[in-house]
């Protein structure tokens, strides 16, 4: 009886320590095999039905033939539950996406992540690499972006000219865009769309507006503005939804939220005609019109509406980069063979191999968007080229240590706000407030 | 009682039984709703499934999502992988709820309300908030990404126990004693008295089990990265990717993901056998 | 019964206490032998981890990395935390409603489906459907029955009252439209623990009522429910757990909004988990609605026994 007592005990405080230790535990750190032969582990979703990742795996093979990456399955929905529990019990693969910059910090902070401050010199003063900047913790790098998408405007060409009203010229500001809408609104049903709205507002995310008002405004930095705690910036463009969704000119909160609609669903059978959206529809809605998902009709992408007239001389967009990061647990030879599968996803050469998969590389240079543009069925006008190109593209979620709270904190205030169920004014208020109580803003650490 | 009386309460009571069954059809309709709404919507093109305004019917039938989700999809794999753990678990659940019921309802040790209370009170607590060391502690001993994780996470849970020793605290503890006095063990008491008793509740419990173990997401999706080890829940989430979704396939593995835990719940809910059960004290 | 009675009583033939003691070890022997199985494996798996939320609460923790010691800070925070208070007042309310309505609703078609009527089977497997339909398409099918406008259930409103519920877009009514969808939705399951309950209840006691006189409504009070007691007290138990612990529709059907007007415990502590990754204060808030789920429950056991000892 004793001896199941003491027994059980010491098995209850081992498993114990180990539940809570950071246990490194991890793989075998193996180096090369005896052929002189390398395989390093690579996290992906949807591997079967996008190419992405098997792209990318492939190219750097092809490149370099000692060097095999083998593809781990995550998914793309819960990615960062899956992820959180591999860093922690030191099970996770050796190279991973950072889906967006939202986690970044938390994966950062603790060591988690490789130091890749040596590959991301190799790309400074690179003006064609978006995104790199936003990963700068400290001074110091821990991903490289390698997928970059902006926020632009779709428009439905078919629509728009059936309607009588001119499509968007890269001039217009927000007060362009809503007369244009109210045109719309009374042209649609005349041109033979009875139950179409002039525009979707996917506000199912909050990054729809707020990732165009933090973007837009201007105070200063983005980063700088963000973590203020001061979040007044917001309300131009949530007054402008609000306007909006109560003249009937999108599709209202309340209804987006409750029925789930998909912006594909919207604009891809002919629902909207305008959808302020990021590139990563582009390859999706081609491929939708060839297999017969979405209807045949002519679009194409502008920048998005500014705040100024002035302002779309050099439109300000955002969008966050996704980025390669290393696991903190390897070292040695699967350390350097790691770190330049990162370094080679985010250059040129990566870029071209992931451009031909219909998905928008961080890498922007002439011959990657010549690439990205070859696919079929996307829109071929120097405009929606430019409304990639000519972009300033801030971050949707600036890193610091308060970012998580942050944005879930404004996402209460953005359901607050667009179903109408608190004024603007005390919504951003108590958001405010409790992001400034939370004590995690830079500067007011306990 | 006279005759027009008799025949008078007949028709009344005639009448009274169509209203009651044409208000169950009712009822029936409006519970099924949702489930209507999934098999249709796994027969639309997927950009119809979450339109506005709502559409029922598909625009275009698309039959050929059954047949895609077996060739395109791996949901051969995913079935096999999820029947193996909704059984393996409801049989562990059962045999070791059952057996531990039987010494907390039917043997008297010291301690044994408090251990009990201890079982009670884990039900208490969100898993959210213990999984990661959980995980971690399972990882260590190479556990995480094996079929041995989920049938551990999910087979020893408070739910068996306490449901057993509740349904074994109405059966007469005097069965047992006069056994005991028979010179019967332990064992065959719960084995030869106690069980044959519980088939109701056995197959409440395993209908149970299995339904949860079936459905379960968050444990296959914190445990599982190999494909060939995935569930069909996990599977399924394998058809929304980072912006947008297949919600038309999705749908179509949810529909066919029901029929196996009817057949479970039919089987199972024979043994609510017939009007009232007569007692075990007759036999 | 405490253990040293049924000893007692077990040993009454031969009453020495040598026999007692020997008749008390063998007790205990063959309890833990019977408790071991499913033990072993629920102590490993489950109690441990869940003793270990008690150091996690007063840590920073990112569940990446060792957590490291906060002392209060985390309890501090958890009595200034505006989403907390209105996360646990969320909570008592759907659980309090949620409970009885339940309890009557599944206990009614257990009763019903337990009588001899035609389709039984029939009516018995539709009632267990909404717990095995996808929850996406409930929340969906049940938000186009909420629509304030073309919605159903307003659209029968509309035929008595003019001042009609908003539901989902309202903060005042976002919560009842959750409450009678997860009633909806979990009738059937406890119907089917009750349903194995009723089979228990010896036939006999019915036709002894029914010898003495007794109406069905009688029958159903003096013979059902007592006969019922053990398995009412478990659901009643499991009802509780499961309501105060309620997650994943609030998650699909409204996310907590608007606002955080169905913003419910288990899900503060999933956002707090996984949306902010601060598990160091997101096991003080679930030790604290671990604490609200054990205070109810012990009040249940409390009843219990005192009723069983009546």
């Amino acid at each position: 009886m004793k001896a199941l007592r003491s027994c059980l005990a010491a098995v209850a405080a081992a498993a114990m320590a180990c539940s809570l230790a950071a246990c490194g535990g991890g793989q075998a750190d193996a180096g090369r095999n005896p052929d002189g032969t390398i395989s390093i582990s690579l996290a992906g979703w949807t591997l079967a039905t996008r190419p992405e990742f098997q792209a990318l795996a492939d190219a750097y093979h092809q490149a370099h033939p000692d060097v095999t990456v083998e593809l781990k399955e995550y998914s793309a929905d819960d990615y960062d539950k899956q992820l959180i529990a591999d860093l922690s019990a030191g099970k996770a693969p050796d190279v991973f996406p950072m889906k967006n910059l939202r986690m970044y910090y938390t994966y950062a902070e603790p060591g988690a992540l490789a130091d890749l401050s040596d590959v991301a010199a190799a790309y400074r003063g690179d003006d064609a690499l978006r995104g790199l900047d936003d990963y700068t913790i400290d001074g110091k790098t821990y991903a490289l972006p390698y997928r970059q998408d902006v926020w632009v405007l779709f428009y439905n060409r078919t629509m728009l000219a059936k309607a009588g009203v001119d499509a968007p010229d890269g001039t217009w500001t927000w007060q362009d865009y809503r007369n244009v809408c109210a045109r719309l609104k009374r042209a649609l049903p005349e041109a033979g769309y009875a139950d179409a709205y002039p525009t979707y507002h996917h506000t199912s995310w909050q990054s729809m507006p707020q990732g165009i008002a933090l973007a837009q405004q201007d105070r200063g930095e983005a980063r700088e503005v963000f973590l203020s705690g001061d979040y007044t910036y917001l309300k131009p463009m949530y007054r402008l939804l609000l306007d909006m969704q109560d003249q009937g000119l999108t599709l209202p909160y309340n209804t987006v939220s409750s029925s789930k609609t998909t912006y594909q669903s919207q604009f891809g059978t002919q629902k909207a005609a305008l959808l302020p959206m990021a590139t990563w529809y582009l390859g999706p809605l081609a491929d939708q019109q060839r297999s017969g998902d979405a209807d045949r009709f002519d679009w194409a992408i502008a920048p998005l509406p500014q705040r100024t007239r002035a302002d779309t001389a050099h439109p300000k967009s955002f969008g966050d980069p996704t980025g390669f990061a290393i696991s903190g647990t390897i070292g040695g030879e699967r350390l350097a063979v790691a770190k330049d599968f990162v370094r080679w996803a985010a250059s040129e050469d990566g870029a071209l191999a992931l451009a031909r998969t219909g998905t928008l590389p961080a890498y922007f240079s002439d011959t990657v968007l010549d690439a990205f543009f070859s696919r079929s069925g996307l829109p071929q006008d120097a405009m929606s080229r430019r409304a990639i190109t000519g972009s300033a593209i801030s971050p949707e979620n600036p890193v610091g240590e308060a970012t998580q709270t942050i944005q879930d904190e404004l996402n209460i205030a953005h359901t607050s706000i667009l179903s109408e169920t608190k004024p603007l004014d005390a919504a951003l208020a108590s958001a405010a407030k409790a992001i400034n109580g939370s004590g995690l803003l830079p500067g007011r650490q306990e | 009682m006279d005759g027009t009386r008799v025949s008078g309460r007949a028709v009344g009571r005639a009448v009274g039984r169509v209203a009651g069954y044409a208000a169950m059809a009712v009822v029936c309709a409006f519970i099924l709703l949702p489930f209507v709404w999934m098999v249709l919507s796994s027969l639309k093109p997927n950009n119809e499934v979450f339109m506005v305004p709502v559409r029922w019917l598909p625009s275009t039938w698309h039959w050929e999502h059954y047949a895609q989700i077996w060739t395109k999809a791996d949901m051969g794999t995913w079935l096999l992988n999820t029947v193996f753990f909704a059984v393996v678990v409801m049989l562990l659940q059962v045999a070791t709820g059952s057996f531990a019921a039987y010494g907390f309802s039917k043997i008297a040790f010291p301690g044994r309300n408090t251990l009990f209370l201890v079982y009670v009170a884990t039900m208490a607590v969100p898993w959210q908030a213990y999984m990661i060391p959980q995980f971690k502690m399972l990882s260590v001993i190479g556990l995480n990404d094996t079929r041995w994780s989920i049938i551990l996470l999910q087979a020893f849970g408070a739910f068996g126990v306490f449901m057993m020793k509740q349904f074994y605290d109405t059966i007469p503890d005097e069965l047992a004693e006069a056994a005991r006095l028979d010179g019967m063990s332990e064992f065959g008491i719960w084995a030869r008295i106690i069980v044959p008793l519980s088939g109701p509740s056995i197959a409440a419990l395993a209908i149970i089990t299995f339904t949860n173990t079936w459905n379960d997401y968050m444990g296959p999706l914190l445990y599982l990265r190999s494909p060939d080890l995935y569930t069909i829940q996990l599977g399924l989430k394998t058809f929304i990717s980072q912006y947008d979704a297949d919600y038309a396939m999705i749908m179509t593995g949810s529909v066919l993901s029901v029929l196996p835990i009817l057949v479970v719940f039919l089987l199972g809910q024979k043994q609510f056998i017939e009007g009232i059960a007569t007692s075990g004290m007759k036999g | 019964m405490g253990a040293q009675d049924l000893a007692g009583r077990g040993g009454g033939a031969r009453d020495n206490s040598a026999h007692v003691r020997t008749l008390r070890n063998r007790n205990i022997r063959n309890g833990l032998l019977f408790i071991a199985p499913n033990f072993i494996g629920f102590l490993v798996l489950i109690l441990i981890p869940v003793v270990t939320l008690f150091y996690t609460s007063f840590t920073k923790w990112s569940a990446l990395g060792e957590p490291s010691f906060n002392g209060l800070a985390n309890w501090r925070r958890l009595f200034a935390d505006e989403n907390f208070k209105t996360a646990t007042l969320n909570t008592l309310y759907y659980a309090a409603v949620h409970i009885p309505l339940t309890l009557a609703l599944a206990f009614g078609l257990a009763v019903l489906l337990n009588a001899k009527i035609r389709g039984r089977a029939f009516f018995r497997t539709v009632a267990f459907f909404p717990y095995i339909t996808a929850i996406v398409a409930v929340a969906q099918v049940w938000s186009m029955m909420f629509d304030p406008k073309s919605g159903l259930i307003n659209q029968f409103l509309g035929l008595f009252v003019d001042d009609l519920p908003g539901w989902l877009s309202s903060t005042s009514w976002a919560m009842p439209a959750v409450i009678i969808v997860g009633t909806w939705r979990e009738v059937g399951y406890f119907m089917i623990l009750l349903l194995a309950g009723l089979q228990t209840i010896p036939a006999e006691l019915y036709e002894a009522a029914q010898v003495d006189g007794a109406n069905g409504w009688q029958r159903f009070w003096h013979v059902t429910v007592p006969c019922m007691w053990p398995t009412l007290f478990f659901v009643t138990v499991t009802l509780t757990i499961t309501s105060l612990k309620i997650l994943d529709l609030t998650l699909v059907m409204t996310n907590g909004g608007p606002g955080i007007s169905t913003l419910v415990l288990a899900q503060y502590v999933y956002r707090v988990a996984f949306e902010r990754a601060d598990f160091g204060y997101a096991s003080t808030v679930s030790l604290m609605l671990f604490f609200i789920c054990l205070a109810v429950t012990m009040l249940q056991f409390w009843i219990n026994n005192r009723r069983e000892r009546a």
